[in-house]
């Protein structure tokens, strides 16, 4: 299964927190991992302000090595756009919309997250949502 | 496909360039019995830059791109991530979840 990673359940898989356990499970389940390359910046800022020790640095850096990052090759008003209905958050509106696109080349594709305004604004777009039911 | 002996030998190429294309097996016939059945063969591995290239094909499509990173060294198979404590030695924090309801915009 292709599952599209968000920053909230990617950041559970490298320090313990309440989520840490579903978020492995679902990284089990994935056979190909995909990101937008956003979700670098907020790992890592998540990282540095739980002054997350060496270890949880040396096992982002394993886990980014295992995971496709993808960037927008068009203009980011399209996500402006694409949010208009939605009214997520400005970095979950991203994560979503290149879930979304990824999703039209690979409609197996299914979303990770633990936010569940991202949850809910994926059933909008008639996403798969990992780890659902 | 059904073909009869005869006009497979008379055209054996046309036929091959069939089956190459279409991959459509060809069951060859005589006196309406099929007698053989002709498959095409496997396409060659592609290797690991013509993968990418065709990735990179496939999601340009939709307006993305792979980044550097782009070609892990593997999938998430195989590997386990096993969470680590916090400095702040924590374990009931949702960080990403504080973060945004932080700045919710």
């Amino acid at each position: 299964m292709d599952v599209f990673f968000d920053t909230s359940v990617l950041v559970p898989l490298l320090i313990e927190e309440p989520g840490s356990v579903r978020a492995v499970e679902l990284w089990k389940r994935a056979e190909v991992a995909w990101a937008w390359e956003w979700v670098v910046v907020e790992a890592e800022a998540a990282l540095t302000r739980r002054r997350a020790p060496p270890e949880a640095w040396a096992l982002w850096r394993t886990l980014s090595r295992r995971i496709l990052f993808l960037r927008l090759s068009g203009e980011l008003s399209e996500v402006s756009e694409f949010n208009r209905l939605l009214a997520l958050r400005a970095a979950d509106a991203g994560h979503l919309f290149v879930c979304d696109r990824l999703a039209r080349r690979k409609p197996e594709t299914q979303l990770a997250t633990f936010d569940s305004e991202m949850k809910a604004a994926a059933g909008r777009l008639g996403l798969g949502v990992a780890g659902q039911g | 496909m059904k073909v009869k002996v005869g006009e497979f030998k008379a055209h054996l190429s046309k036929y091959l360039r069939q089956l190459r294309e279409s991959k459509e097996p060809i069951e060859v016939c005589m006196r309406e019995e099929p007698v053989a059945y002709l498959t095409a063969a496997k396409d060659p591995e592609l290797s690991d830059g013509e993968k990418r290239a065709e990735l990179q094909r496939d999601l340009a499509e939709a307006g993305l791109a792979l980044t550097r990173h782009g070609l892990p060294d593997g999938g998430p198979t195989g590997f386990l991530p096993r969470p680590v404590r916090a400095g702040d030695t924590r374990t009931d924090l949702e960080t990403v979840r504080r973060m945004r309801e932080e700045k919710p915009y």
